[in-house]
C-alpha cells in the first residue's frame, strides 16, 4: 500500500509541472573561494521565493525554472552570501565560489543557509562543523569529531573519555560510519580514548538519527556520513599541530590548478616513548597508534571527475615478549558523472578491513590469535532534478564480506604443533536498490519520501550447523564456494514531511524502518578490538528498527538563535546478545551461544543553539529510556539497556575575548549507567561469590564533568598562522566511576567495600597548531 | 578478558586511580547453595549446604542443618548420608563405574527439595609435569609468589569429549581457590598440555598436582566461576549468578570426579 501512494506520488510528481511554460536548467558547483573545496549540502534559492535546491554530497546542485529573470542567492553556514541576476533563456551552467565572509571582529552570517534547519524536510540530522568542533576543549587536546558529536541531543558517549556513542537508545554497533562512504568496523583507537578520524583531513560530518534518507541502510539507529577534504585545487598549503601525546601534519595543493588536488594527511602519538624516557621499566612497551589518510581528485573536462581517497590507521601494544595490533584500511575510487544539467551520477568502488592480531612468544610458546572483516563494495547513486518541486534521488549498491571470527595457533619450539584454531570464515553478499523524492508541495509543505529493498545472502563454502536446547550440534549441512544457502529480502519504507509554520518556525515528523544483517558481539563494556562481527543466518534473523519522531523547529533574532525539540520512539527486533555463561573465545558454534530479543527506545530532546556574535554555543538535553527484553535473560522481564541514560545534558561555550583570544568551555551531566550490582555473596570451593539480582537494576553514580580550553592565535599573516590551544579536562577534579570493583575492606577483614576506578582526574593540556600558504 | 583490563592499567596508570565510595545495595533473600562431590576412587561423596547472606554483612555463612540425602545409582543402589556438623553431609562407600548416572536428592523442611543427577566420567592419568622459570611472562605473578610454573601433560580420552580440572597440594596442604578448568578443544586425542597459572613455588616446595576428570556440569559451573563470578567483577562480562545441576532455584553443583596425582619436589 505504502510502495504503491509513493509511485503515485512520484508519477504525479513529475508530469504536473510538464503541463506549464518553458523551462530551462541552471546548474552547477559551490566552492569554497580561497581552497576550491565543494561545498556539500549548500542552499541555492530563488531570492522572495521558496524555489530552491541544496547541494548534494559533491557540491552539484540543479535548478529548473521556467524561462526568465532571477535573482539567485547562494549560502553556507560561515560564508558571505553571493546573490546573481541571471536571465534564463537558455541551459545554464554557473560553478560559484563563496569568499568565507571573516571580519577581525566576528563571523557575520545571515542567510538562507541560516534557517535550513527550520526550511528543510531533515529532521533528527546535526551536521558538525569541523573548524566549530575544534574550538571545544577535548582530552589531552586531541580533537575529535566523535566526541563533539556525544555533546548532541540524542547521542550519548560510552564511558569516560570514550569515543564509542550510542544514538537514541540504541547499541554501539548500529551506528553506520562512513569515511568517503567506506563503512568503518572499529573507530576507535586506544580501546576507544580517541576515533580514528583526524579533524585536519575531514570536510564534513553530518549524523543522521532519524528520518534517515533512502541511500543509506544496513545499520538501525544511525548513520555517520564523514567526507575527507578534496585538498586546495588553488595553492599548495599545509597545516600540522605538536601536542602532548601525538603530532599531526597535512599538506594539499593542485596536482593541477582548479582541475586536481591531492590531501595527505598523517597523525602519529608518542605516548611510548615518553613513558621509556621517564621509566626504565617501560623501555620495551610499544604503545601508539598511528593515522594516514590520502585523497586525490582530478577533473576530466566539465562533465567528469574522478577521486581516489583512502584511510589507513593502525593501533600498536606491545609489552615485553606480548603485544596487540589492531587498524581499519579503507580505500574509495569514484567517478562523477554528468549525464546532463538535470542528472548527476556518482559511481563509487569501496573497500574496507579491520583486522585485529594478539600473538605471546613466552619460554618457546608462541601463541597467536588474529581476526577480523572486510568488504568489497560497489554502488551507483543518481540525483535526478526534473523540476524545481522535485529532487528524486536513486540508485544501487552490492557489497561483499568476508568475516573471519578467528585464528589461534600455539606453537612449542621442542615440540610438535600442539594445537589451534581455525573458526571457519564467512561470506556473504548484501544489494540493494533505493528510489526518493525531496518534494515541495506548496510553500509550506514539503515531503520526503523512499523506499529501500534491501537483500542479504549468505554464500558457501561454509557448514550450517543446526543446534538443540544444549547448544549441542544435531546437524550440519555443507554448502561448496560460491553456493547461496540463506537469502534475506526486506523493504524498508522511509517518509518525512516538513511543514512551515511561518517564516521562523517549522513542524516536522518522520518514520524510517531499518535493516541490519551484521551484528558486533561483545562481552564487555567498552570497545575492545578483539570484538567479532557476525553476519545474519538463518539461524540469526537480521535486526529490525521502526522509528517515529516528531519535531517543532524554530529560530529566533533573525536565525541567531535555533531551537528544537523532537520526540521519538524506535521499536527494535531481533536483536543479538550472548547467553548467560557464553562461551564466547574462538567458538565455532557461537551462534548456539546468542540469545535473540526485542528493544524499545523513546526520549524528547531539546537543542538550544547560537550561532553568531562572539559568544557562540549550545545547550542540548535529552531524556529517554531504552530497554531490552529477551527470554533467556532476567527471566524474561523487560530491563534497561546499559546505555538507558534517563537525563543527559551538555552545554558548549565559545566566547572570542579578542581577535587573538577565544574561551571555550563545556559541561556534561548524565545519569549513571544502567549495571548489575551484587546483592549477596556465597561461598563455593572455600572461595567468595556474588549473588547479584535481575539484569541491569542499578546505576552506577552520575556523571558530570567540565572542561574549558584557551586558543591564543600567535601569528597570523597571510603566509602563516599558528596558535596555542590550553585545555583542561576535568576541572574540578570530579571522579568519574569507570568501573566499580567489590573487595574486602584492609581495615576490617570478613566485611566487604564498593572500591570505584576513576580515569582521569585534571588533565591539562597545550597544543601547538599552524597553517601555512 | 584479563589482558584488555592489563591494557587499560598500563596506559592509565598515570592518571586513573581507585578509590573506596559509599555504594548502598539492595538486599536479597537467603539463596539456599549446594555443593555436592562424588570421589569414584575415595568412595566417598561430600555434600555441604549453606546460605547466602547480603553483601555488606560480616561473618559466618549460614548452614542448613536439616536435610535428608539420598544418593541413587543407575543400578538401584540407594546411599544414605551422616550430617557432621556445619553444614556438611557424607555418605562413604559409594561404588561408582565409569558411566553410571547418579541422581542426587536434598530434603530440607526449611528450605525445600532438590535433586541434579549426573554420569561418571573416565579417568585420566598425567604424563609429565614439567617446572620452568616465569621470568618475563606478561602473566606472571608478583614478587610474593615463587617464579617457578608447573605444567601438566596427559593423554585425552579418546574419541569423547572430555573435561579437566586441574588443582594442587602446595607441602601438604590444598590451595584452595587455585585451579585450572580445561577441556579437549586444543588438542583433541592427542596430548593435553596446560600451564598451572594459578599458583607458583619456590625452589624446595613439594607440590602435588591432581588431575580431575569431571562431569560436564561441573566443568561448565566452575568455568563460569571462573570467569567471574567472584567478588571482582570487573572482569566479568555481564554478571549472573552461574548455576549447575540443581536448576532454578539452588545455586551450586553436583560434580563426580575421578582423580590422579603425580608429586613434584622443585629443584
Amino acid at each position: 500500500m505504502l510502495k504503491r501512494t509513493i509511485f503515485i506520488g512520484l508519477c504525479f510528481a513529475l508530469i504536473s509541472p510538464l503541463l506549464k511554460a518553458q523551462n530551462f536548467t541552471l546548474s552547477g558547483y559551490l566552492r569554497d573561494q580561497e581552497t576550491g573545496e565543494e561545498l556539500l549540502y549548500g542552499s541555492v534559492a530563488v531570492k522572495n521565493t521558496s524555489d530552491g535546491v541544496t547541494t548534494n554530497e559533491y557540491g552539484f546542485y540543479s535548478l529548473t525554472l521556467p524561462a526568465g529573470k532571477y535573482e539567485m542567492v547562494y549560502s553556507y553556514v560561515g560564508y558571505q552570501d553571493q546573490s546573481i541576476l541571471v536571465d534564463l533563456n537558455e541551459d545554464r551552467r554557473m560553478d560559484i565560489e563563496l569568499g568565507s565572509g571573516m571580519t577581525l571582529e566576528e563571523v557575520v552570517v545571515s542567510s538562507k543557509e541560516a534557517d535550513q534547519n527550520v526550511r528543510s524536510t531533515e529532521m533528527s540530522v546535526a551536521t558538525l562543523d569541523v573548524k566549530d568542533a575544534k574550538l571545544v576543549p577535548v582530552l589531552f587536546g586531541e580533537q575529535d569529531v566523535l566526541k563533539t558529536i556525544q555533546l548532541l541531543p540524542g547521542v550519548s558517549s560510552n564511558s569516560d573519555g570514550d569515543s564509542g556513542f550510542f544514538v537514541r537508545g540504541g547499541d554501539a554497533d548500529q551506528n553506520l560510519i562512513l569515511l568517503d562512504e567506506a563503512p568503518v568496523y572499529n573507530a576507535s583507537h586506544l580501546l576507544g580514548f580517541f576515533s580514528v578520524f583526524n579533524s585536519d583531513a575531514l570536510k564534513d560530518v553530518k549524523l543522521y538519527k532519524g528520518g534517515i534518507p533512502a541511500q543509506y541502510g544496513g545499520r538501525l539507529s544511525s548513520v555517520l556520513d564523514i567526507r575527507m577534504k578534496n585538498g586546495n585545487s588553488k595553492n599548495w598549503t599545509g597545516s600540522g599541530g605538536i601536542g602532548l601525546i601525538s603530532s599531526r601534519l597535512t599538506l594539499e595543493g593542485p596536482i593541477q590548478k582548479d582541475n586536481g588536488s591531492l590531501i595527505i594527511s598523517g597523525r602519529r602519538t608518542y605516548a611510548d616513548l615518553l613513558l621509556s624516557a621517564f621509566n626504565d621499566d617501560f623501555s620495551d612497551t610499544e604503545l601508539y597508534f598511528y593515522d594516514f589518510n590520502v585523497k586525490a581528485n582530478y577533473k576530466l573536462g566539465e562533465k567528469d571527475r574522478i577521486y581516489a581517497s583512502g584511510y589507513f590507521g593502525r593501533d600498536v601494544f606491545g609489552f615485553g615478549d606480548a603485544g596487540l595490533d589492531w587498524g581499519n584500511a579503507t580505500g574509495t575510487l569514484r567517478w562523477n558523472h554528468i549525464f546532463s544539467d538535470k542528472l548527476f551520477s556518482n559511481t563509487s568502488m569501496i573497500y574496507s578491513d579491520f583486522d585485529y592480531g594478539f600473538g605471546v612468544n613466552n619460554a618457546g610458546t608462541a601463541i597467536d590469535l588474529s581476526g577480523g572483516i572486510d568488504n568489497y563494495a560497489i554502488r551507483q547513486d543518481f540525483n535526478w532534478y526534473p523540476n524545481p518541486k522535485n529532487s528524486i534521488q536513486f540508485g544501487w549498491d552490492a557489497t561483499y564480506y568476508q568475516f573471519d571470527s578467528g585464528t589461534f595457533t600455539i606453537d612449542q619450539e621442542d615440540n610438535e604443533d600442539i594445537g589451534g584454531i581455525t573458526i571457519p570464515s564467512q561470506n556473504a553478499l548484501e544489494a540493494s536498490v533505493y528510489l526518493d523524492n525531496e518534494q515541495k508541495v506548496d510553500d509550506r509543505l514539503s515531503l520526503n519520501y523512499g523506499i529501500r529493498m534491501s537483500t542479504f545472502s549468505n554464500i558457501g563454502a561454509y557448514d550450517v550447523k543446526s543446534y538443540n536446547e544444549e547448544d549441542e550440534v544435531v546437524s550440519t549441512t555443507s554448502y561448496g564456494s560460491g553456493d547461496i544457502y540463506n537469502t534475506y529480502l526486506n523493504f524498508e519504507p522511509r517518509f518525512s514531511a516538513s511543514y512551515l509554520l511561518n517564516n521562523t518556525s517549522s513542524v516536522k515528523a518522520s518514520y524510517n524502518r531499518m535493516n541490519q544483517y551484521l551484528h558486533l558481539l561483545s562481552n564487555s563494556t567498552a570497545s575492545a578490538p578483539t570484538d567479532i562481527w557476525i553476519p545474519s543466518t538463518a539461524l540469526v534473523k537480521p535486526s529490525v528498527a521502526d522509528q517515529v519522531a516528531i519535531g517543532y523547529f524554530k529560530n529566533f533574532k533573525d536565525n541567531a538563535y535555533e531551537f528544537s525539540v523532537e520526540t521519538y520512539y524506535k521499536w527494535l527486533d531481533n536483536l543479538v546478545e550472548y547467553e548467560d555463561g557464553a562461551e564466547t573465545f574462538l567458538n565455532e558454534d557461537i551462534e548456539a551461544e546468542l540469545e535473540f530479543g526485542q528493544g524499545r527506545a523513546y526520549g524528547i530532546e531539546f537543542y538550544l543553539k547560537k550561532n553568531t556574535g562572539r559568544f557562540k554555543g549550545w545547550v542540548s538535553y535529552t531524556l529517554s529510556k531504552s530497554e531490552r527484553q529477551f527470554d533467556n535473560i532476567n527471566n524474561g522481564a523487560w530491563f534497561s539497556a546499559r546505555q538507558d541514560r534517563t537525563h543527559d545534558l551538555s552545554i558548549v561555550a565559545t566566547y572570542q575575548l579578542s581577535p587573538k583570544l577565544t574561551l571555550s568551555g563545556s559541561w556534561v551531566y548524565y545519569t549513571g549507567d544502567a549495571v548489575t550490582f551484587p546483592v549477596g555473596k556465597y561461598e563455593i570451593d572455600g572461595q567468595l561469590q556474588t549473588l547479584y539480582s535481575g539484569r541491569n537494576g542499578d546505576r552506577m553514580p552520575d556523571y558530570h564533568r567540565m572542561d574549558l580550553g584557551l586558543t591564543w592565535t600567535l601569528q597570523d599573516t597571510k603566509k602563516w598562522h599558528s596558535d596555542l590551544n590550553f585545555s583542561i579536562y576535568n576541572v574540578y577534579n570530579r571522579h568519574n566511576t569507570y568501573s566499580i570493583d567489590f573487595s574486602e575492606s584492609e581495615n576490617s577483614p570478613g566485611e566487604y567495600e564498593a572500591v570505584q576506578t576513576y580515569l582521569f582526574g585534571v588533565v591539562p593540556s597545550v597544543t601547538w597548531n599552524f597553517s601555512f600558504k | 578478558m584479563k589482558f584488555k583490563i592489563l591494557i587499560i592499567l598500563s596506559v592509565f596508570f598515570l592518571a586513573s586511580c581507585e578509590e573506596v565510595i559509599e555504594l548502598d545495595l539492595s538486599s536479597s533473600e537467603p539463596q539456599v547453595i549446594i555443593e555436592a562431590n562424588l570421589d569414584v576412587a575415595d568412595q566417598t561423596c561430600d555434600v555441604k549446604l549453606s546460605l547466602s547472606n547480603n553483601f555488606y554483612d560480616s561473618g559466618e555463612f549460614e548452614k542448613i542443618e536439616d536435610a535428608e540425602i539420598t544418593l541413587t545409582s543407575g543400578n538401584g543402589a540407594v546411599y544414605t548420608f551422616d550430617y557432621l556438623g556445619d553444614g556438611n553431609y557424607n555418605a562413604k562407600d559409594v561404588m561408582a563405574e565409569v558411566g553410571e548416572p547418579f541422581t542426587i536428592q536434598i530434603l530440607s523442611a526449611t528450605y525445600g527439595s532438590f535433586t541434579a543427577s549426573a554420569v561418571t566420567p573416565k579417568v585420566a592419568i598425567i604424563d609429565e609435569i614439567t617446572v620452568d622459570e616465569l621470568e618475563g611472562n606478561p602473566f606472571g605473578g608478583d614478587d610474593e609468589d615463587g617464579d617457578k610454573r608447573l605444567t601438566v601433560e596427559w593423554q585425552d580420552i579418546v574419541g569423547e569429549e572430555n573435561f579437566f580440572r586441574i588443582q594442587a597440594y602446595l607441602n601438604g596442604v590444598y590451595l584452595e581457590g587455585s585451579y585450572v578448568m580445561a577441556d579437549d578443544r586444543f588438542g583433541e586425542d592427542g596430548t593435553l598440555i596446560r600451564p598451572f597459572n594459578e599458583a607458583f613455588f619456590n625452589v624446595g616446595d613439594e607440590v602435588e598436582i591432581q588431575l580431575l576428570t569431571t562431569n560436564e556440569e561441573y566443568y561448565d559451573y566452575f568455568t563460569a566461576i571462573a570467569n567471574g563470578g567472584g567478588p571482582d567483577f570487573a572482569n566479568a562480562a555481564v554478571p549472573y549468578n552461574p548455576s549447575a545441576n540443581f536448576g532454578e532455584d539452588a545455586l551450586g553443583y553436583f560434580g563426580i570426579w575421578q582423580k590422579a596425582s603425580k608429586l613434584v619436589v622443585i629443584e
